[in-house]
């Protein structure tokens, strides 16, 4: 779909969700839309660095067919799933008009949900938090490792050792051609001011406000994951 | 997380009000994935059928649309309408 046919069927939409409204006489009116006027360009969003281009660059490859597996290796779940997010809806890279779905490697239970011809209607599976794979279902990972037709984008946690685990090492095998490391905190201190100013924007997209608290205890010597940068802002 | 109060929430209503819709509450939540990856729902195991994902699609492309009629900042326009 076009963009223009877009906003005309939105523009139908709203045109009838606002006669319906008038009839019951509730004010205000939904406004009418107008085509996306910024583009998301992660270039410009995340700092220029090397490991950040790296990732970059390795998205450019699966964004023009010539990847088609990546995991992702990250020291913070959340992190990894941000970072999925802002490439997946980047313009450039090509991934943005595809269907994808997320799958939460803890909720799978059922070793049916791996087949290939459940997941074959998507064009990119994210997996989150493979680490975290229940051991019988490795046998049908492998095979939709081996056999699906798209794109398999993956995560696993830096702390799970999947490389020592002797019942993890399994997957590692699986995965191990194709892991590229994200961004790693302790690395380079851009990547962890980054991720703070994430959680800092959502904070005042939701909220309105500029009131961060414990800003001294985050960017002390410490590294916080995320979800603990979240839980010392709001508490 | 943010997600999962508000999320958990819906889900003891419509448990304890209509156990038929368990199959579609969990697409409710693999859609909220789909728009927020960074969402950690840690809860008990979801239904990954063909036809719940396919749901949890309809429902991803929704959350979005709601987002681009509704919240008028750049950031619900960087929800671009690509689908």
């Amino acid at each position: 779909m076009s963009v223009n046919e877009a906003v005309d069927f939105l523009n139908e939409i709203v045109f009838t969700v606002n006669k319906s409204l008038s009839n019951i006489r509730i004010k205000p009116y939904l406004r009418s839309p107008s085509p996306p006027s910024y583009n998301l360009d992660v270039l410009k969003v995340f700092p220029e660095t090397v490991d950040f281009k790296n990732l970059y660059d390795r998205f450019k490859e699966v964004g023009s067919d010539k990847e088609n597996r990546v995991v992702m290796r990250t020291q913070d779940l959340t992190f990894s799933s941000l970072l999925f997010w802002y490439l997946i809806n980047d313009g450039s890279l090509g991934l943005s008009s595809k269907t994808f779905t997320v799958i939460p490697a803890k909720a799978v239970q059922n070793p049916d949900s791996l087949l290939v011809e459940n997941l074959s209607s998507f064009d990119i599976l994210y997996f989150k938090g493979l680490d975290d794979l229940d051991p019988t279902l490795y046998r049908e990972f492998y095979k939709l490792w081996k056999s699906f037709e798209g794109v398999i984008i993956g995560d696993y946690s830096y702390y799970s050792f999947i490389d020592y685990d002797p019942q993890k090492i399994q997957l590692f095998h699986i995965i191990k051609e194709k892991k590229i490391d994200t961004p790693l905190y302790t690395e380079n201190n851009k990547v962890y001011e980054f991720a703070v100013r994430q959680v800092q924007d959502d904070y005042t997209w939701l909220t309105g406000k500029t009131d961060y608290r414990n800003l001294t205890e985050i960017f002390s010597k410490h590294y916080y994951t995320i979800d603990s940068i979240w839980n010392l802002i709001l508490s | 997380m943010f997600g999962e109060d508000f999320l958990s929430v819906n889900f003891e209503f419509i448990n304890k009000r209509i156990k038929a819709l368990t199959d579609v509450y969990d697409s409710y939540k693999l859609g909220h994935l789909m728009l927020c990856p960074h969402y950690s729902i840690e809860r008990e195991a979801i239904n990954l059928s063909n036809r719940n994902l396919k749901r949890a699609y309809i429902y991803y492309i929704t959350f979005l649309m709601v987002n681009n009629l509704y919240t008028t900042t750049k950031r619900a326009d960087t929800y671009c309408i690509t689908v």
